[in-house]
């Protein structure tokens, strides 16, 4: 259904847009290589995430394997709430779905609209959703934020994030990821390993509205 | 009651790929090799496998690679970890990667079998017979077919029966007599057709 915005509200929006431009190409035009114009770029960012405390998006998930041509490819929806609940609803190749609520997880595949437990995930597994909560929720400038972050000097909206930690490490040789202009989300999360096999997450049509508790803690 | 019908169809094809074939069956087989290639079958293919892990299914995605005398088998959860990476040839299984809740058990099994299905697929069965072809060192695949297609398959290990499967025209069924199903394999791509 097609929404009709209020003059006032567009104006607005495009107010919003021109500054959070702006401040992009503040932070850009400054980022030299000194820390602190990394550390406005990823303020920037931070600021701009977690402003949003809902996040919803279309994803398209492709595994790449040395061993093969061609990825794996899974698409679904993800819902993230501020600060630590995500939901991934998995519809192709089969539907799934994963609930991450406070530290616990849940995985269930879906069979003729039965929601069928799953066994337990694996360490990797729950190591990647607390990553990709701990992304989405734009906690870049923590204290405890266990990445060395550098951006690339070529497009200010790609960001490098290498594990400071050695079982981080052991899992990942690094983690890019994309920010479009506006509105301010992450597009695209790319987890490398050492291998050089990697897994990259595209998201697509966000919105940011509100979204309901009960679904990161239930299923029908 | 439809779903009745269809678990007693289940149990009745998984009754009949146990049944063990006899030694005499097996050393009495053609050799598959004998059977003329398919053209057609792609190179590389994606799946969904259902594998046992602890005693629950697990779903996986699964792709399958397949190159002169290997085929590459990887199973993957949701996010994309690799729980199962393996190439299985005449010489063996060589697993690459195994990662919780799979184990090597696991990894075995469903490569040993998707192994024997691919090798069953890549032929055309222009006579009915009972046909082998070896699996590994130790394994070896036996095809029963009455028509144009297999109708099931049973790997040995030494001359013991090890795995039984049978096959539908979206699936494949693996089946340890031991103790449960170990492998649905469902392609994404028609490997037979039925007439």
């Amino acid at each position: 259904m097609m929404q009709i915005q209020h003059p006032r509200t567009s104006s607005l929006r495009l107010v919003l847009w021109c500054s959070a431009v702006l401040s992009l190409c503040r932070c850009a035009c400054a980022a030299d290589s000194t820390g602190a114009a990394l550390d406005s770029l990823l303020s920037f960012y931070s600021a701009g995430l977690s402003h949003n405390t809902h996040f919803q998006a279309s994803f398209t998930q492709s595994r790449y394997l040395a061993m093969f041509e061609k990825p794996l490819v899974s698409t679904g929806t993800v819902s993230f709430s501020s600060p630590d609940k995500i939901r991934f609803h998995y519809k192709t190749p089969f539907e799934s779905v994963i609930l991450f609520a406070g530290g616990n997880m849940k995985r269930y595949r879906v069979e003729s609209g039965s929601y069928i437990e799953q066994p337990s995930l694996e360490i990797v597994a729950k190591a990647i959703t607390r990553e990709i909560v701990r992304y989405l929720s734009g906690s870049f400038t923590a204290r405890d934020f266990p990445y060395s972050v550098s951006v690339d000097p070529k497009d200010k909206r790609h960001i490098t994030l290498v594990p400071t930690l050695s079982a981080a490490q052991a899992v990942f040789e690094k983690i890019e990821l994309r920010f479009p202009a506006d509105p301010l989300y992450i597009k695209s999360i790319r987890l490398v390993e050492p291998s050089g096999d990697y897994i990259l997450i595209e998201h697509d049509a966000p919105s940011f509205a509100p979204l309901p508790d009960s679904l990161f803690t239930a299923v029908p | 009651m439809k779903s009745i019908v269809t678990r007693a169809l289940i149990f009745f094809l998984a009754c009949a790929a146990c049944t063990p074939p006899p030694l005499t069956t097996q050393r009495a087989a053609t050799p598959l090799e004998h059977l003329p290639l398919r053209a057609g079958i792609p190179r590389e293919l994606g799946a969904t496998c259902d594998i046992l892990v602890h005693g629950a299914r697990l779903r996986t995605r699964a792709r399958v690679g397949m190159s002169a005398d290997t085929v590459n088998i990887a199973l993957v959860d949701e996010f994309g970890v690799a729980l199962a990476q393996a190439a299985t040839a005449a010489a063996g299984v060589d697993i690459v990667r195994v990662f919780p809740p799979a184990s090597r058990e696991t990894a075995v099994g469903a490569a040993l079998c998707i192994r024997a299905f691919l090798l069953a697929a890549s032929r055309r069965y222009d006579r009915p017979g009972t046909f082998a072809a070896p699996l590994s060192p130790q394994h070896s695949l036996l095809v029963f077919a009455s028509g144009a297609a297999p109708d099931s398959l049973h790997i040995s290990i030494d001359e013991k029966l090890f795995f039984a499967a049978y096959l539908t025209p979206s699936a494949f069924v693996a089946l340890d007599i031991a103790r449960d199903t170990v492998l649905v394999f469902t392609p994404d791509t028609v490997l037979f057709e039925y007439r």
